[in-house]
């Protein structure tokens, strides 16, 4: 049924016709069911009759009679939009917290252009703010009071570049061992590795901190963002020192705590970088992440150049060939693992079981449970569902330590199809959705503008993503 | 009577707390909790009684003559800390009830620590086995059962057994009971006995010792009902979450001829449609309809279901829990915490009895 038909159809009958999307790759052609969340291969005629409201054949019908017969092609959509957890939301956010994420500086002794702090993000700007440990104190005790049903609990200290305050860290952590009697709490934090100094792995080697050190490749390319501030001078020279010295003194420690993560400037090279990163035995035994510079708040979009999207797309074929091959830990592209974390999504997702149909009362994915895995408190005491959001917005604003979370503004994040409604529900990227509350803000408030516009990427993005796992699972891939 | 402490407290020793007028030779006088695990402050309340939890030890053990050592619920006790904790109620001169039996080395390295003199173990029944293991086959048990079985762990069922117990003794009823857990002897009920969780020891076997276990006690104890606990989770959940598929409850209900079923479960979104099919499910697996179900106030977190494929709970309260069988208008459904649910459950369960003879 193509787009016409879709509209003629509503037209007549007031209903949006079958909820599906079809997608082709250079190989076959796929049918994604929204109702029934299943994705699988149709004839190239099935494929036509739907896109573009071709006329079947005789043998066309009869698939389409089949696949109806089967349950497939359901017109079912979401009526009342309500996110299933709403009414639970309250003891999810006085029970269930595990991470608390501590903003103890804002300061940085870099100055990385791409950073959200360096003046070019609409919502953040470096200062010399710090939290007082009497305010990091009672964040603990919150997350200790609001845990009882989390397994496990962590603390993240968060900058700015947070080993500024390693004093405050340290306080931090001695004062959560001690309240946190009878718990185990993982201590974690990212940094430019910079003041990775000797006399502080001590006491980080014995907290068992998960540290993820930012690189962003070889020297030229990492130096041409993250320069010491107040000085041209690049940081790569420094943070490979010190993190030649922390495998020298603690190589088990090195192995299992340490992880990179690379932030990639689409004007450079990926084969470059990725070289660099998988290549240089110094990384060869750890985890390595990576990112393209974020566009959340921007105020000037990243241009690309020339080699970097052919050689990123590379990069990705040959990841999924390597998960093929069953060494997707162990090869040259193994930077780009956490790029298969959502295709992995969709087989989790997938390996729940077919779903009858959508129900009446429900939300597009997208929106986190705020502050429950993960509750921000910045260094002036506000709370924020996680470190992408605007600080600068009351849009994301969930409450401070001294008045507690705002329990209907949680419920509001939660419910955020509520403020776009009608573009949701017949959007057929509706369960995969990833638009949160860092898409919706336009740096006042929730704005179903602003949501639109990140829809149309959203939806390439999902679609690419269920190819990827077409693709891959049609090439006998274990999803597990 | 001597003053009893709980440690370390949990949401699953409510049920001690709320019936703590059945514990015998004790007197509760306090709870204690690991300051990390977030219940300091929280309040049980049993009859007119409310108690705090407090994460003070070693304040709360001074008013107290013993410390009860309970088994850990969702959140498990540190190595280092219990032991810290057992040496302080030792040097204190505490009397030591250590039911932990879950750690068999911990629960050895216990033993050993605690004088002899301060020392409560899990009480050996010290029922003996008249017919013995040569009569390989079960014997008749002549007096009703009602078994208390969980769809999941951690859904009230001692909660339960305690209420049906009181309610029936309050009605005059001699009752055996024998429960799901360990160190229920010291609120007059049986503990669980540890042969059916021990490895080595066949199906079959289990089932003709568990009976036999039950067939002495009712020798011994002319009841006119046995109230019997059930361990564990009676069906499997999904692949990766299967409650030992149900083995365990299949081999107790082998053993004991049930005569009334109470299942406690989980609340879940769209109980009402769910409700029928559990019990179908019971129906096919085990032979026996529910007679009634308790809606323990947890559910599950759907959060890391899909991501982790690992089941943690999330609890509720009794509002809520109690909003929620009123919407449900089954008269099946109930919580038996409250105390005119718990009656109602009582005269079902005799009208049954009744009806059956």
């Amino acid at each position: 049924m193509g787009n016409n038909e879709k509209k003629e159809y509503r037209k007549q009958t007031g209903q949006g016709g079958p909820f599906i999307h079809v997608m082709q790759t250079s190989r076959q052609k796929y049918l994604y069911d929204v109702n029934t969340n299943e994705v699988f291969g149709i004839s190239d005629e099935l494929y036509e009759y739907f896109k573009e409201g071709r006329p079947l054949d005789e043998s066309g019908r009869e698939s389409l009679h089949r696949l109806k017969e089967q349950g497939y092609l359901k017109e079912n959509r979401t009526r009342i939009v309500e996110h299933p957890l709403t009414e639970l939301l309250e003891y999810y956010l006085n029970y269930k917290m595990s991470h608390l994420v501590l903003q103890v500086t804002q300061s940085c002794n870099l100055r990385c252009e791409y950073c959200v702090y360096s003046g070019a993000y609409h919502n953040r700007g470096h200062s010399e703010q710090r939290m007082p440990f009497e305010m990091a104190k009672k964040g603990i005790e919150y997350l200790i009071a609001h845990s009882r049903d989390s397994g496990r609990i962590g603390i993240s200290f968060y900058g700015g570049e947070p080993l500024l305050a390693f004093d405050l860290i340290q306080d931090c952590v001695e004062y959560s061992k001690r309240e946190a009697e009878g718990r185990r709490v993982d201590f974690h934090f990212t940094t430019n590795g910079t003041l990775l100094t000797e006399e502080k792995l001590p006491f980080l080697v014995e907290n068992q901190f998960s540290i993820l050190i930012s690189l962003d490749g070889p020297e030229p390319i990492h130096d041409r963002h993250r320069k010491f501030a107040g000085s041209s001078k690049g940081s790569h020279q420094t943070v490979i020192q010190n993190i030649k010295r922390i495998r020298a003194l603690y190589p088990e420690f090195y192995r299992s705590n340490i992880r990179f993560n690379t932030v990639l400037d689409p004007q450079n090279s990926f084969a470059d970088v990725e070289q660099y990163m998988t290549g240089e035995e110094l990384f060869r035994e750890n985890r390595l992440l990576c990112n393209i510079i974020s566009d959340m708040y921007v105020k000037r979009q990243s241009v690309y150049g020339e080699v970097f999207p052919a050689e990123y797309e590379y990069g990705i074929c040959s990841h999924y060939l390597a998960m093929l091959e069953g060494c997707e830990e162990d090869h040259r592209f193994r930077m780009l693992q956490n790029y298969a974390g959502q295709i992995k999504r969709i087989a989790e997702m997938s390996q729940v079981g077919r779903q009858e149909c959508l129900s009446e009362r429900g939300h597009r994915g997208g929106p986190c449970l705020p502050g429950v895995r993960k509750l921000f408190l910045s260094a002036d005491g506000f709370f924020y569902p996680c470190e992408q959001v605007s600080e600068s917005s009351k849009a994301s604003l969930l409450g401070s330590l001294e008045s507690g979370l705002d329990l209907e503004k949680a419920g509001a994040l939660l419910n955020l199809e509520r403020y776009t409604p009608e573009m949701c529900r017949d959007c057929w990227a509706y369960r995969y959705c990833n638009i949160c509350i860092a898409r919706a803000d336009d740096g006042e408030r929730i704005s179903a503008s602003y949501i639109g516009r990140s829809c149309a990427f959203m939806r390439e993005s999902v679609e690419n993503d269920l190819l990827d796992y077409c693709t891959l699972r049609d090439l006998g891939y274990d999803f597990g | 009577m001597e003053q009893l402490m709980i440690y370390p407290y949990h949401r699953g020793c409510e049920a001690l707390v709320r019936h703590q007028d059945m514990l015998q030779d004790w007197k509760l006088a306090g709870l204690a909790s690991p300051k990390g695990w977030g219940l300091g402050n929280d309040t049980v309340v049993s009859g007119t009684k409310e108690y705090t939890v407090e994460t003070d030890y070693e304040t709360v053990l001074k008013r107290c003559d013993g410390v009860w050592f309970v088994e850990d619920g969702s959140l498990k006790l540190p190595p280092a800390l219990l032991e810290k904790r057992l040496q302080q109620a030792i040097a204190g001169g505490k009397r030591i009830i250590y039911t932990r039996l879950a750690d068999t080395e911990a629960y050895e390295n216990a033993v050993r620590m605690i004088p002899e003199t301060l020392r409560i173990l899990p009480v050996d029944t010290g029922i003996s086995d008249p017919f013995g293991m040569s009569a390989a086959y079960c014997m008749d048990i002549h007096t009703p059962v009602v078994a208390v079985m969980g769809l999941e762990e951690n859904t009230e069922k001692l909660e339960v057994q305690l209420a049906l117990r009181k309610a029936f003794q309050k009605r005059g009823y001699r009752v055996l009971s024998v429960s799901s857990g360990t160190g229920t002897e010291l609120l007059g009920m049986y503990s669980f006995p540890d042969f059916m969780l021990k490895p080595g020891i066949g199906e079959a076997e289990k089932i003709i010792r568990y009976n036999h276990r039950i067939a002495a006690l009712e020798k011994q104890e002319e009841p006119e009902l046995i109230i019997a606990g059930i361990p564990g989770g009676a069906l499997p959940f999904n692949r990766y979450n299967h409650n030992g598929y149900g083995m365990l409850q299949y081999e107790i209900l082998e053993a004991l001829p049930v005569d009334y079923l109470v299942l406690c479960l989980p609340w879940q979104p769209d109980l009402h449609k769910r409700l029928q099919e559990i019990g179908m499910d019971i129906k096919n697996k085990y032979q026996i309809t529910p007679g009634a179900y308790h809606l323990a106030a947890i559910t599950q977190d759907t959060v890391d279901l899909v991501s982790e494929k690992q089941r943690e709970f999330l609890t509720l309260d009794r509002h809520f829990i109690r909003t929620k069988i009123k919407e449900e208008n089954d008269p099946h459904l109930l919580d038996v915490t409250e105390e005119k649910s718990c009656d109602s459950l009582t005269e079902d369960i005799i009208n049954c009895l009744s009806e059956q003879e």
